[in-house]
């Protein structure tokens, strides 16, 4: 299982976890706000219906909280969702390589004049025959590109599961970088404020600096390397495919 | 055998099924082409919508390619047993010879 869909799975049981939570709230929550609202209340002079109307407005913005936080859940899982899934990617290439390329790779095999018996001059022969045999021509070719195409479809697949993991991963570093620079500076301030001396501080500013523009070189590096995969993926997936070869076989 | 030519209506038939048998082998093939992944799962990092879009283009030129190759193949196979049952009728075959192919037919 690739460690993004693991990532993505520990979040979203983490948001099912707070679905549970309202959950719970929604339907004790109600009795719970009553209860307390007559129990502090109860030292006050409020008459009962007095305690109902606080009661009740106490409830209702409680609901509209819920609602306000089943959204939020939802546009957070849309969110966690959109980190993508590399373990969905590959079970639909696997899927492509088994049932698509190898299937139709087995049928090509099959394809073939031999295995048909009115290609045998023995069997069948005359003009019909001819035709069979003209119509048969380039079928077996069209059930090969079957395979052919499949594999763009699944290696495209296959290089966004790689490019997705990868670049999570170099999306860390680049952080880690930029968080480096950060406290870099923020030392480089406090030493200049005489914790230490000011040469120290310039030094500190000019280490800080050069991590700034390696986390820079490095997100660059990363979105170019980012653009080619993308590109080389989507070329395979643009090449021509001509139509089937239609017969209009009749005799 | 017949003027100037030599068929075997049982070759044909033979024929007929096997294309049939190729043709349900397309529509496999046509089912298992995965044309409904989530955009989702490309993610939203750069580039990825594009790959998408790509990928969905392609799945569904794929499909409808396998699907004309299907379709192919059933015609080859009922042009092939409509031939076999023209040609025994012409050299007068018993009724349930005929009558048993164009089951064959209305079960492809």
């Amino acid at each position: 299982m690739s460690y993004v869909d693991v990532l993505t799975a520990q979040m979203q049981a983490r948001l099912d976890n707070a679905d549970d939570a309202l959950n719970m709230l929604e339907k004790y929550g109600p009795d719970v706000i009553r209860h307390l609202v007559n129990t502090n209340l109860a030292t006050i002079m409020v008459p009962p219906w007095g305690k109902d109307k606080i009661a009740d407005l106490l409830i209702s913005k409680l609901m509209s909280g819920i609602k306000y936080a089943r959204k939020a859940i939802v546009f957070q899982r849309t969110m966690v969702r959109a980190f993508g899934s590399p373990d969905a990617l590959r079970a639909a290439a696997a899927v492509i390589n088994s049932q698509v390329n190898k299937a139709a790779g087995d049928l090509a095999l099959d394809v073939r004049e031999e295995n048909l018996d009115g290609m045998s001059p023995s069997s069948w022969s005359g003009d019909a025959q001819y035709k069979y045999s003209q119509a048969f021509d380039g079928q077996r070719d069209a059930v090969t590109r079957i395979n052919e195409f499949g594999s763009a479809l699944e290696d495209a697949l296959r290089s966004m599961a790689d490019t997705i993991e990868a670049y999570y991963v170099e999306l860390t570093i680049v952080i880690l970088g930029i968080v480096g620079a950060i406290v870099g500076f923020v030392l480089a301030i406090l030493e200049a404020a005489g914790v230490v001396t000011i040469p120290v501080a310039v030094l500190t500013v000019i280490g800080a600096c050069l991590s700034a523009a390696a986390a820079l070189a490095a997100l660059i590096a990363m979105i170019v390397t980012l653009s080619q995969n993308n590109a080389n993926a989507i070329a395979p997936l643009e090449a021509e495919l001509d139509p089937w070869p239609a017969t209009a076989f009749s005799i | 055998m017949s003027d100037g030519y030599t068929v075997n209506p049982a070759a044909l038939e033979h024929d007929a099924l096997q294309f049939d048998d190729w043709s349900k082998e397309l529509d496999a093939v046509q089912e298992a082409i995965p044309v409904t992944l989530s955009s989702l799962d490309f993610s939203v990092i750069p580039g990825a919508q594009d790959v998408y879009a790509a990928y969905q283009r392609a799945a569904d030129a794929l499909n409808a390619y396998v699907g004309e190759g299907s379709k192919e193949f059933d015609g080859f196979a009922r042009a092939l047993l409509k031939s076999a049952i023209l040609y025994l009728e012409a050299e007068g075959t018993s009724a349930d010879d005929v009558a048993r192919l164009n089951q064959e037919m209305d079960d492809l």
